[in-house]
This record gives structure tokens, sequence and C-alpha cells, in this order.
């Protein structure tokens, strides 16, 4: 008996639905075959897995009814297993799988909709550093002034979606106002995830934030305060000052 | 800059000591633990859901134990696969292990992944001296790392491979006396593979090593006609408490753990099957008090 | 303004910020889990990260091979929500 072939059968009969190969090492009896015991396995292992997407994902779920989530949760599981023992890493992969998903094209927000609810996801468990002192920057020469730059706090996503993913988001919150009836979904909108001191937070860009989606961009890509000052000019000062207040933005660098 | 996560210490003396029936720690019922602090003598924990650090989760952790003792319990250690031991897993580990400082720390005498992919379910192993000789080597490497010896439970099976040349309790023997290991024994998971393989679970329960258990387990299964399932999803059965309480008859005080973790119930009703097992004790053991 | 000066003026605002308070300790104030406890109104989502467990789960492989299913979940709700085509 080889072992590492052994397992190598066994994890094809649980991601895929042919397990002829894995029943071969396996003994069967009158009340239960060989390809039903693995099928137990299959059974139990997409049972832990569709219960964990559930709850990473359940307004993706509520959108589409229990019973069509499983059976998608069941493709996504085979085309897709979790390759980290750390569970909280799985589920990256749905939103891009979605999107790819003949039989849930008709929706055609459902991708960015779980794209939201995996950056909820990953918000929530992002380390939570130490913040920094930015009096700090005062030490710097005027020459490393000019090249500081800015990184952005980890549990910080920023999702743009052609459709008012937030809304139908809130609206499946208990005790929401917000009816989804009443929601008009075809508005484009620029959303920062983030974690605040009071939760995780889901902030509108582009309304009450102009420009701070470009803002928050070139941080995040590393431009430099004269960088920023050339693509922000009189807005640079506000800016910067409000997404440090914020908590969005956590250190400064030099080169 | 300026953002290190600080180190963090626990502030308890001497490893804790556990005695008396436990629960296993559930999300559902943190706010109700920390706000009640109810009468519970020890938690065991799923350290996989713990293993990142700086998350809030985490951080929850630290503050609940300062007010109890735990045990860890995981599912990700992938003892019984070929494919390398896992060292970021472990390594995390065993950050974690000494940060919060556990009684000891247990996972299943199985294999969860395999080829780089990871079920996150316990998947049995064929019974054999050369698999034996494959487990025993990673506990061994696992208990050098972690600079402790680990605690193996014995799962529940719903198949057996052809390939097997030994009853499971024999191996069972053979992994833990070899690795010198301790063992974590799921009185359920017998029962169940019992029943779903044919078996005497009296015959398995009396052939355990006495002196290496550390821990018992009780949880309810789904009886689905054709086997039972361990999905921890239920009350404790009758004849799962029969087989306790000869358990208890013959191992003695050993201490003993309520595992619910689907469909969780109030935290109420998870204790009052820890003082259902503890009531057991308290007959079988006079002395004990 | 000049950008030297521009440049001068930001980095003066946030240095009058001084230390940014966003840390563990922050968090680690709040009673119990911030999901947990209902700070952020949702529902079931903020109590529930997934969850490892040592349990098995029953679930039947559905007849699903020709997709008979459809959506039947909220998104009916939404007036013209699934019908649209999607969008580049």
């Amino acid at each position: 008996m080889n072992l590492e072939e052994l397992q190598q059968d066994f994890i094809s009969a649980i991601f895929e639905k042919n397990n002829s190969t894995a029943a071969k090492h396996v003994t069967g009896d009158d009340r239960l075959t060989a390809e039903q015991r693995l099928g137990i396995y299959r059974g139990s292992v997409h049972g832990i897995l569709t219960s964990s997407l559930g709850v990473t994902f359940p307004v993706t779920k509520s959108l589409v009814g229990e019973k069509f989530f499983d059976h998608m949760c069941d493709v996504f599981i085979d085309k897709y297993p979790p390759t980290s023992p750390f569970f909280v890493k799985y589920g990256g992969a749905f939103s891009e799988f979605l999107e790819q998903f003949e039989p849930a094209k008709s929706i055609s927000y459902l991708s960015d909709v779980a794209a939201l609810e995996w950056a909820r996801h990953q918000v929530w468990h992002e380390v939570i550093l130490e913040s920094v002192d930015f009096s700090e920057m005062a030490s710097l020469t005027e020459e490393e002034q000019a090249t500081v730059w800015f990184e952005l706090k980890q549990s910080l996503r920023l999702i743009e979606s052609g459709y008012r993913i937030d809304l139908i988001w809130f609206a499946h919150q208990d005790g929401s106002e917000i009816k989804l009836e009443d929601v008009n979904i075809d508005e484009g909108v620029q959303l920062l995830i983030w974690k605040g001191t009071d939760g995780i937070k889901i902030t509108q860009l582009d309304t009450n934030y102009q420009d701070y989606w470009d803002f928050l961009t070139a941080i995040s890509e590393k431009n430099n305060i004269t960088q920023l000052a050339g693509k922000f000019g009189e807005h640079l000062p506000s800016h910067l000052n409000r997404c440090i207040q914020e908590g969005w933005i956590k250190s400064f660098n030099r080169n | 800059m300026g953002n290190q996560n600080s180190e963090k210490t626990i502030q308890t003396n001497a490893l804790p000591t556990i005695q008396g029936c436990g629960i296993g720690l559930r999300l559902e019922h943190f706010d109700e633990i920390k706000e009640q602090k109810p009468d519970i003598p020890w938690f065991e924990i799923l350290s996989d859901n713990y293993l990142i650090e700086g998350t809030s989760q985490r951080e929850y952790l630290y503050k609940f134990r300062e007010d109890y003792p735990v045990t860890f319990h995981g599912v990700g250690l992938s003892i019984g696969s070929t494919d390398p031991l896992n060292m970021d897993f472990l390594k995390s580990l065993k950050k974690l292990k000494d940060e919060v400082q556990p009684a000891w720390i247990s996972d299943h005498l199985c294999w969860t992944s395999a080829h780089g992919v990871v079920t996150h379910d316990l998947i049995p192993l064929p019974y054999t001296k050369s698999v034996i000789t494959h487990i025993v080597d990673r506990i061994k490497q696992v208990q050098d790392y972690l600079g402790e010896q680990i605690v193996i439970e014995n799962v529940s099976s719903y198949l057996q491979f052809k390939d097997s040349e030994m009853k499971e309790w024999d191996f069972i023997n053979e992994v833990t006396r070899k690795s010198d290991c301790k063992l974590l024994l799921d009185v359920n998971n017998i029962y169940v593979s019992s029943q779903n393989h044919l078996f005497d679970a009296d015959e398995y329960l009396y052939a355990m090593p006495q002196e290496r258990i550390a821990e018992m387990h009780l949880a309810g299964y789904e009886d689905h006609g054709t086997h039972l399932l361990d999905t921890h999803s239920r009350p404790v059965t009758d004849p799962v408490w029969d087989l306790f309480t000869k358990a208890v008859e013959h191992f003695g005080d050993v201490p003993v753990l309520i595992e619910w973790d689907s469909d969780i119930p109030s935290l109420q009703r998870v204790m009052e099957e820890a003082n259902k097992a503890k009531a057991i004790q308290q007959k079988v053991l006079p002395l004990c008090a | 303004m000049s950008q030297k000066n521009l440049i001068k003026t930001a980095l003066t605002s946030a240095m009058a910020i001084g230390l940014v308070t966003v840390s563990s300790a922050a968090l680690a104030g709040k009673p119990g889990m911030e999901k947990c406890t209902g700070i952020s109104k949702a529902g079931k989502n903020d109590c529930g990260t997934s969850q490892h467990a040592c349990a098995g789960m029953a679930k039947t492989d559905g007849e699903a091979e020709e997709w008979v299913y459809v959506p039947e979940g909220t998104c009916t709700k939404i007036v013209g929500g699934t019908v649209k085509a999607k969008k580049s």
C-alpha cells in the first residue's frame, strides 16, 4: 500500500464526482458500497466548506437562495479546493468564479456583491497594527520630506462597481431602513471598506469624499508627496489630513 | 515605522490544572461567558480559529484566558498526511501556545490535507505498520518543535481501508506508545465507528492505554440510517452515556469535555450536558467531588 | 502656492495630528468581540466568521448536472435586477 497514492485518490474522490479509483482502497458492505462510503466524505467536506462560504458570503447567499447557493458552492469547491489550513483564507476566488458562472449570469451584480463581502471578511481578519506618530516627520530633512510616501492601513479595501452593491448589502442587514425593492442598483459606486474603532465600515467615496478614490489609489501605488502634490494640487493638505484623521493612512516612509 | 506588534504575555502562573467537565468555547457564547463568568472549570478552544496574530479574535482570547484555563484542540495539523508538515501552521500554533499557555495541545489521529489540498475534515488512515512508522515520526517532529507532548484524538470514521492490517485500537496503542504522546479519548467517536463498522465498542474502550489518556470528549451525532455521522450537532445519546460510564469506571477521574459545533444551543444547554457528565463522574467516583 | 509650499503645508498639517490611535488597544478595549456585540448593527454575519470545527456535516450531491436551478432568493425583489446584462 502506498499512502501517498491513497491520499491522492481520496482527494480526487472528494473534489470530483467520480470516485471509482479511490473506491478500490475501500471496503464496502451490504449497507453501503465503497463508493457510497466515500460519498459521505465528499458530502461532509462539501458541507463544511459550503457552510463556511455561507457565513462569509451571507448576502450573496440570500440573493440566490439557499438551494441555488448550495449547488453553486458544490461547483466552486470542486473547481477551487482549499489550499491553506487557515480556514479564513477560503473563498478569495468566489467572486471571480461567480463572474464566469453561467447559471448566475442573469444576476449581473452578484460577483461584485461577493467581492464586497470578501473585502469585509478580509478586513475583519486583518492584523491590527500599532499606530505611528506623524509628528516624527519633523525630524526629516527637507529633501527627505519631498520624497515621503505613505502606507494605507492593511485592513482597508477599495472596491468599485457598476452597481449599488453597498445598498444591496445594507438592505440585507437586520433592521435596515433600505428596502431592496427601492434600490436603484444601476449606478456605479466607489467604496472603501475599512475597520474603524467601532466596527467594519463601508464608506461611499464618490459622494462623501470626492476624488478620495484617486487619492487613496495613488497612495496605494506608493506615490510620494511630490507626486501627490502634482496630481492633487491645492487639495493635497486637506486630503492628506483627512485620510490620517480617519485612520486610513497608517504610516509614513522615506526612500 | 513604529508599528510592530508588542509581545503579548498572559498574566498567569504555572500551566493551568485541568479537571472536571469543561465545554468547547464557541463564538456564539463569547459575550455571555464574558459577562456572566459561569462556573465552568475550563474551556477548550479550537486553536485553528486563533492562529492569526493581531486580530480582534486573538485579542479576545487573551482576555478570555485571564478568566479561564484553556486547552487547545486543532484540526489543521494533518499528522497523517504524506505532505511535509506545514511549518507556517506549526509556527503560528507555537506562538499561540506561548502566548495563551494552554494546559495541552490536541489534534486528531487522521489526515486533513494531502497534495497541497486541504479538506478541513478528518479523514481516517489505513491501520498498517508502515503508516504507524510514518505517523510516529511526524508526532515526534511536532513534539520536538512544540517542546511538549501532544494529545492525539481517535476520530469517527465512515469507511475502512482494505489495506488495514490491524484493529483501530491496536493502531492507537502503537502510535501513542511509540511516539510517547497522550491520548484524547473521544467516547462518542468510538461509538459512532463501532456502529459504522460493526465492532464491539467495549472491546475498543477497554483496549485504550489508561496511562496516556489526558482527556475525554463527548458529543452528539446524527443517525442517517445507513451510518452515524459525527456532527456535534445534538445532545449526547444514551448509548454514548453508557459507554462514558464504563470509561469513567475503567479509567477513573479524567477531564471530560462537551463539544457542540453545529445547531449550537444556548450556553445553558451545553452546560447541562457537562453537568450530566459530572453527575456520572460523581456517581462512579464517589470520592471525587 | 508653490509645490514646495504645498508639500510643506500638507506635512505640517499631518504632523500636527501626531499620534494616530488606530491601534489594537482601541479595539481591545471594547467588551467582547465587536462582531458579536452588534456594534456594526449587522445580522448574523457580524457574529459569524467561519469557524473550524472537528465535526462532519451531511450534504448530498444534487442533481445539478444540467443546472436546472434558478436563483430564487432576495434577488427577485430587485427591480429589473435579474435581467440585466453584465456591465463591462
